[in-house]
């Protein structure tokens, strides 16, 4: 994979091309490798490299940017040029500020070699043991196993320059035996911490527990959420709400909320990307350090994230932020604003099974799939459980009950959290995004409708 | 990029593939977006790599590079053969591919003025025009109006001996009016959701949607919509415009009908489908008024080519016949699990980079015979549904709940209020069944959908979706607007 040494010689090489007011340059390298499986056999088996770097220059305040993945010389000074030529046919921009000088920032350990060499035969090896475990419950294993990482270096005419690498493994597996499925997944920088037991022998069990679903009625039911399930809210929650440019433009729950409560007492949430469960990049796309941020603490809004040009802005309603940026912004321009990219949800003190055992009657929920937007400022939201979905009856895991679709304000849902386990894990949202979460139980939680499996 | 090719080929054969493919990709593309009077996007992209596919021992590798030069071609194509054998340790049988004529031919998206010979200043101008438009009323907090450009270049060359050089061009634009009051956010867009509307063709794409005309109605409706009533919760007639038809026909028929879905290739992640084989030919998918027709060769459809990735002829095929359900969306692979002799021609790549999957093709409505009006004379008490907001659908494409932009009411035949937070939920198959009345050919417009996501690693297709203005009866609505 891209070393440091690498990215800093092909930075400085093309900005080296550059006669522009400026110029940044943000090359980016990845490696994926991924087996994928399905009914019991492997599908797909890729090894996908791909590179890519994007050239942005100023002209007085125009601003123009070119892309290309060919690093010979030429096809940089292409597209520089054609950088150059974007920038001269495009208007001012009176948001474009300067670019940064050379920041100072915090190494997060999130580069494992183990990871990055894990090859084709090694993740045929792994999958060999679920499919086997599967055929032994004469079920059919689906699923893939990722091992890869990526490579992002920032530089410009200031002299920054900042470089980042990062790898990831993820073994994922979905079982399914007499038309119930259950699912598991386990996500790690380093794969040689990858539990491939536990995936397997949870994807399992809950595949078997899942047989014979009764259909359960639609209304508010207390629910437990595995931590996967919890991830599809903190995704929405960082998209809809905790935006600097929604924020300051009145389209965010937190907009206009600063110092207020908004969520129950019990609830924390941080951006970090120091953070050992999920150590993320430790500058933004315009080479500002990334700080750690207290999004929500103890219920009470604190700050979205911002980048230099929605920390100056003044919201409605006439209060200045008075703020600067927390090294969250994306490659500007952009039109989408700043987001945190390493969200969590700070634990608790119960556990799962006390979740379970404090249930008098609720559902238990794998995950989620498909979850989308109702209103965004109330984060009302819809999707459907799969994979494992349970009713909990005194204090037990009583039966399994066909797949629901909830509709609920999340907003509203997190004021009602009655327990937060301790444990947490990275898990991944359904559209993508890492989270560090914990299970939860909610009480009175909205399921609309229900599905007929 | 031919002698590329064959290098890849034969040293695919030599290190033991019986089957070899390679694809070389040349992408360009021009992406603009003009947000709140400043330009927040003007971005030219170029991008060449390839992406060789091997069957080695009975399985599949596949492999791919930026580095277009013979040593990389020649490295790639050993670890796609390594691959391969890596895959061949699991596999049930080996792989079987439906037999293809072998074409060597050269394909080109026709197009009347190309995009990339636009002036950038004459595209920026259009937009700031748009921006200046919405941006009048001072409840609208975001303005985004937006344009984009793709052309790729495919050389495509097997070890069957077909070699296929491909030019793909698509264009479009839209933009979208968010209006914001006490705590409440409406959005409306033209000429449909999350960036408007695509074709494959040139610049004439875009000049045809004459977008600076429907500027001010879209400013209007989004601070109306602010003031405007909730949609009820009940039980209604339903009228969905026809781009929201489209979104239904993506994601309660196309992907329902995706021939790796249904085998379980997804289950994993996007999922499975209730369309499983044995209701082929003998399940009532909707009303006898529907007509559902895959066409990969229909002029400006996004999914519109001359060839697919497994280098299969463009085809047109139905899937829901007279609301029969009658046909699936395949490969080469698997065409031989439904007794097919022949692909359709549907697998697909997102670029070099990805190993090409079953895909979505431009799967279609057929028009029927109502206007507009007719169907709105018809209905006693309804509501008429636009442009999408929000989707979701269960993992095996039954249970559904889709959201719009804006509703209006209908009374006793005519068009009433405008309603705010239109949603709608169903059952597939009960809410196709439900379908009594199409529009005609005057009111079908081919929807394109730039922005389909599937698969792991996961990858973007780009499909259209032709469709008129039709009616459902007996639809829950209004799903969670009972706390509004």
């Amino acid at each position: 994979m891209l070393d440091q040494n690498q990215a800093e010689e092909l930075v400085k090489r093309a900005l080296s091309f550059s006669d522009a007011d400026e110029t940044e340059v943000i090359l980016s390298h990845g490696e994926e490798n991924l087996t994928r499986f399905s009914n019991n056999i492997i599908t797909q088996n890729v090894a996908r490299n791909t590179d890519g770097l994007a050239v942005k220059v100023h002209l007085g305040k125009r601003v123009g940017r070119a892309g290309t993945d060919r690093f010979d010389d030429e096809s940089l000074k292409r597209a520089i040029a054609q950088a150059k030529l974007a920038a001269s046919q495009a208007k001012e921009n009176s948001e474009l500020l300067p670019l940064l000088g050379q920041g100072t920032y915090h190494e997060t350990q999130a580069y494992c070699p183990n990871t990055a060499d894990f090859g084709p035969e090694e993740r045929a090896d792994v999958i060999a043991q679920f499919v086997a475990a599967a055929r032994r419950e004469k079920a059919e294993a689906a699923g893939i196993f990722s091992s890869g990482g990526e490579a992002v270096a920032i530089g410009n005419s200031r002299d920054l320059f900042a470089f980042h690498r990062e790898t990831k493994a993820i073994f994922s597996g979905t079982v399914e035996v007499e038309g119930a499925s259950g699912w598991a997944e386990e996500v790690q920088s380093d794969v040689s911490k990858i539990d491939a037991s536990a995936v397997i022998d949870t994807a399992i069990r809950k595949a078997l527990q899942a047989r014979n679903p009764i259909a359960l009625e639609p209304g508010p039911y207390d629910v437990v959420l595995e931590p996967a399930a919890v991830t599809d809210f903190l995704m929405f929650m960082t998209f809809e709400g905790f935006g600097g440019l929604n924020f300051v433009e009145g389209r965010s729950f937190m907009s206009g909320k600063i110092g207020q409560r908004v969520m129950g007492e019990n609830v924390t949430m941080i951006d970090d990307a120091y953070s050992d469960l999920s150590p993320g990049l430790p500058f933004d796309f315009e080479g500002s350090p990334r700080q750690r941020v207290v999004l929500i603490e103890k219920g009470i809004a604190r700050a979205p994230v911002h980048d230099r040009i929605t920390s100056a802005k003044v919201p409605k309603g006439g209060f200045a932020l008075g703020t600067q940026t927390t090294g969250h912004s994306l490659p500007q321009p952009n039109s989408s604003g700043p987001f945190p990219l390493n969200v969590a949800l700070e634990a608790g003190d119960s556990s799962l099974d006390e979740m379970i055992k404090t249930t008098k009657k609720g559902i238990l929920v794998t995950h989620f799939h498909y979850s989308n937007v109702l209103d965004p400022i109330r984060l009302t939201l819809t999707g459907m459980t799969r994979d494992g979905t349970f009713l909990i009856e005194n204090g037990k895991i009583a039966k399994p009950i066909r797949n629901m679709r909830f509709t609920e304000s999340v907003v509203e849902a997190f004021n009602r959290i009655e327990l937060i386990s301790k444990e947490r894990k990275t898990a991944h949202a359904f559209f993508g995004g890492a989270f560090v979460v914990p299970a939860v139980k909610i009480a009175r939680f909205n399921f609309s409708s229900v599905s007929e499996f | 990029m031919k002698s590329f090719a064959e290098n890849a080929i034969d040293t695919a054969v030599k290190l033991g593939a019986t089957y070899a493919d390679i694809r070389i990709v040349e992408k360009r593309r021009e992406d603009i977006l003009v947000r709140n009077g400043q330009i927040a996007e003007l971005d030219l992209t170029e991008d060449l790599g390839f992406g060789v596919r091997v069957i080695t021992d009975g399985a599949w590798g596949f492999a791919s590079s930026a580095r277009v030069n013979k040593a990389e071609i020649d490295r790639i194509t050993g670890l796609a053969v390594r691959i391969a054998k890596a895959s061949a340790r699991l596999k049930a049988e080996d792989v079987r591919l439906a037999h293809e004529p072998v074409w060597r031919d050269t394909w080109v998206t026709p197009c009347t003025l190309s995009p990339f010979d636009v002036p950038l200043t004459e595209k920026l101008t259009l937009l700031f025009a748009i921006d200046e438009e919405l941006r009048k009323a001072p409840q609208v907090v975001a303005a985004t109006g937006s344009m984009s450009f793709l052309r790729e270049r495919q050389w495509m060359a097997t070890s069957e001996g077909s070699f296929i050089d491909q030019a793909l061009l698509r264009s479009g634009g839209g933009f979208s009016a968010t209006a914001v009051k006490d705590g409440d956010v409406q959005v409306r867009s033209y000429p449909s959701a999350f960036g408007g509307q695509y074709m494959s063709g040139g610049y004439e794409i875009v000049l045809g949607l004459k977008l600076l005309d429907h500027a001010a109605r879209v400013r209007e409706q989004a601070v109306a919509l602010l003031a405007a009533d909730v949609c009820p919760p009940g039980k209604k007639t339903l009228l969905l415009e026809g781009s929201q038809v489209a979104l239904q026909i993506h994601e309660s028929v196309g992907h329902p009908s995706e021939l790796d879905r249904v085998l379980g290739m997804e289950a994993n992640f996007a999922g499975t489908s209730f369309a499983t084989t044995e209701k082929l030919g003998n399940f009532q998918y909707g009303s006898p008024i529907v007509n559902l027709v895959c066409d990969n060769t229909i002029p400006g459809g996004l999914a519109t080519s001359g060839y697919d990735d497994d280098a299969v002829r463009s085809q047109r095929w139905p899937i829901v016949h007279e609301g029969k359900f009658v046909g699936y969306q395949f490969n080469r692979e698997l065409a031989h699990r439904i007794g097919a002799n022949r692909s359709v021609g549907s697998n697909r790549a997102d670029g070099w980079s990805h190993i090409p999957i079953v895909r979505n093709s431009n799967l279609s409505l057929l028009p029927g015979e109502h206007t507009r009006e007719q169907m709105i004379a018809e209905t006693e008490d309804g509501i008429l549904m636009e442009t999408n907001r929000s989707w979701s659908i269960d993992q095996k494409r039954l249970n559904f709940q889709f959201g719009c932009e804006v509703g209006w009411e209908i009374k006793n035949g005519k068009l009433g209020r405008m309603l705010k937070n239109p949603n709608y939920q169903g059952i597939t198959y009960e809410f196709w069944r439900s379908c009594d009345a199409i529009g005609d050919a005057n009111h079908w417009v081919l929807w394109g959908v730039p922005n389909c996501g599937k698969g792991q690693p996961s990858q973007t297709a780009e499909m259209s979706h032709g469709a008129a203005v039709a009616r459902f009866r007996n639809v829950t609505v209004g799903v969670g607007n009972e706390k509004m």
